[in-house]
């Protein structure tokens, strides 16, 4: 019967450190962009719904 | 549509094709043929990613949904770049470095056979089944505009689709994807372009968002939560994020995608591609939606967009007097958006009754339909008689083929992503184990035309009679996501969590989705909350009950005498 293998057993998050993205330097740079990116986003497109919503 | 739009429809139908068997040559065994030998750069990865999910009925009906509710449904997309991020984070580097072909081959390493067939079989009911349903919806709707038969219609999109597919496999989709979505980019600009030149000469596009805004086609983001609220900011972040967790994170035809990707870097950045122009695509198709609502507050629009029935109602008796209320309708609210218009340049002139008369008279247009019509729906035909009235010879032709080639691009995938489910975890797994590359190569290719002829037979005979089902497949594909999604956070966070357990929560998992689906009115976006949760919650308990009876049973095994037989 074969072993079931355990995620650890592939490699970490960190382990990738080594293929580094083309920009911001690291992994956790990028993802922290999309966050910041997806939330100014959102209150781009809320300031657009008060600006035109009508009573 | 003039004779220059079906030479241009035909030659881009054609050239597409040839595109795909150019790029998809030398797919001589089954990595290539399913995996593109891991050479696929992040770039086409990210648009085909965005041309499977960007089906034709997605691209007819959202500029439909655009022009009736407004750009609130671009919430549904919030979760996104959310789920993106883990995914990117734990679930590229896993499946890259396992040296899948599936998402669903990992469970059976990590899990065991069972979960692994059990998970595979819920995607094939699912994948098969939308992929019948993506093929039969556009062609209907593109039929009644072009005047065809729409089975005709099925039968040359499937075949188109099954000809690049079967030759060239994903590497011959994929390129296909990306010269699809350069095109529909381009299609839609030409769009909203011509829908913005086409206002009156008075109107300014800075008027013409006052209007959308009075008519509330600009409510954008509603921060209130409600469970049955389909649309809000904390559904589209929460529930919205569990859904793309699932669909892109344990669907087989999202997953083939990044997994072509020649390293783990090019994988993630083809997903931050797709978290980062996703939600400003939906919104700017919607958008176009919504110019056009604009446009046809001050030109005439049809009573009825939907062709074949437009001319069946015009030899109704009465119907010359139901036209003639509508005209009036129309022009009553034609004069308040003039007016609406100049009260939103100079605020002084009275700002508030303008909006109060202006709504008033699009409420009382709107209930004149009704009384006509009922809830007659022909919202997903509102886009493509836009297309055929305004958009100019050339260009009509152009953004007909782009739509048919955006069901294309979605039935690539889901038959592509089939036939490899089917061969790797069913074929290869029960059936013809220990076989040559060039037998299961051939397998590849011969589900791949099965597949394809399925989503063809559906599409023709199947569908027929479920054309209000059509508007769910997403509700559809929740039903099954979250018993998928379950499955992988076990596989991923609980590492003690065996097989058995798995089994058991995803049967779970699913019973509770269809028991709150039958049984509440709850938010489709949040089944796959339900059913993950409920997933990850059984299989916990299962495992601590049966890790108490192994306890148990080892305790009396060790109490017993070393010799035993005294």
């Amino acid at each position: 019967m074969r072993k079931p293998i355990q995620p650890s057993k592939f490699a970490s998050i960190e382990s990738d450190e080594d293929t580094p993205p083309p920009f911001l330097g690291s992994w956790k740079r990028v993802y922290l962009g999309v966050v910041a990116y997806l939330f100014a986003l959102i209150v781009a497109l809320y300031v657009l719904t008060v600006e035109f919503s009508y009573k | 549509m003039k004779t220059i739009d079906w030479v241009v429809l035909f030659s881009w139908l054609l050239f597409l094709t040839g595109f795909g068997l150019y790029r998809g040559r030398g797919s001589r065994n089954v990595s290539q043929f399913l995996l593109a030998g891991k050479s696929m750069p992040w770039y086409a990865m990210g648009l085909s990613i965005l041309a499977t999910q960007a089906s034709a009925i997605t691209f007819i009906s959202t500029t439909g949904q655009g022009y009736v509710d407004g750009l609130r449904f671009v919430q549904f997309y919030f979760g996104l770049p959310l789920a993106m991020i883990v995914i990117s984070m734990i679930a590229v580097p896993v499946f890259h470095r396992a040296k899948v072909f599936t998402a669903y081959e990992f469970l059976e390493a990590r899990f065991d056979s069972k979960t692994r067939a059990l998970v595979s079989g819920i995607f094939v009911i699912q994948r098969g089944l939308s992929a019948g349903i993506g093929l039969y919806a556009p062609a209907v709707a593109l039929s009644a505009v072009l005047g065809w038969s729409d089975r005709w219609t099925t039968v040359l999109i499937g075949m188109l689709v099954v000809t690049y597919t079967v030759s060239g496999g994903i590497k011959a989709l994929t390129w296909a994807d990306v010269l699809q979505m350069s095109m529909i980019f381009c299609a839609l600009l030409a769009s909203i372009l011509v829908a913005i030149h086409s206002l009156p000469k008075s109107i300014s596009f800075g008027d013409a968002l006052h209007l959308a805004g009075a008519a509330g086609r600009l409510k954008i983001v509603d921060p209130k939560f409600n469970w049955s609220d389909r649309y809000n900011l904390w559904s589209g972040l929460i529930g919205g994020a569990f859904l793309a967790l699932a669909y892109f994170g344990c669907d087989q035809s999202q997953v083939q995608r990044y997994l072509t990707g020649r390293s783990i870097s090019e994988s993630r950045l083809s997903l931050m591609f797709t978290a980062i122009v996703k939600i400003p695509m939906q919104a700017f198709i919607l958008f176009i939606g919504a110019m056009v609502f604009v446009l046809y507050l001050f030109v005439p629009s049809p009573v009825i967009f939907q062709p074949n029935q437009a001319a069946l109602a015009a030899r109704s008796p009465g119907w010359t007097k139901v036209e003639s209320r509508y005209r009036q309708a129309f022009e009553r609210r034609r004069d308040s958006a003039y007016s609406l218009a100049a009260a939103a340049r100079n605020p002084q002139t009275g700002l508030t009754q303008n909006v109060a008369a202006f709504r008033n008279a699009d409420k009382e247009l709107a209930n004149t339909r009704k009384a006509a019509l009922g809830e007659f729906d022909d919202t997903n035909y509102i886009f493509l008689s836009f297309v055929l009235h305004y958009l100019p010879a050339g260009l009509v032709g152009l953004t007909i083929g782009v739509i048919f080639s955006a069901s294309m691009g979605s039935t690539s995938g889901e038959i592509n992503s089939l036939a490899t489910v089917s061969v790797i975890d069913l074929y290869k797994r029960y059936v013809a184990k220990d076989k040559s590359d060039r037998h299961y190569l051939t397998a590849s290719r011969l589900l791949t035309v099965f597949w394809g002829a399925f989503a063809v037979t559906f599409a023709c005979f199947g569908s027929r009679g479920f054309g209000a089902l059509i508007e769910r497949v997403n509700i559809v594909g929740s039903l099954f996501y979250g018993g998928l999604l379950g499955v992988f956070v076990l596989a991923f966070g609980f590492r003690h969590v065996g097989g058995t357990a798995a089994f058991i929560g995803v049967l779970a998992g699913e019973a509770a989705i269809f028991t709150v689906a039958a049984a509440t009115s709850m938010s489709f976006l949040w089944y796959n909350v339900v059913g993950c949760v409920v997933v990850v919650a059984v299989a916990l308990a299962v495992e601590m009950l049966m890790g108490e009876r192994r306890g148990g049973l080892a305790a009396a095994a060790g109490s017993r005498p070393p010799h035993g037989n005294s």
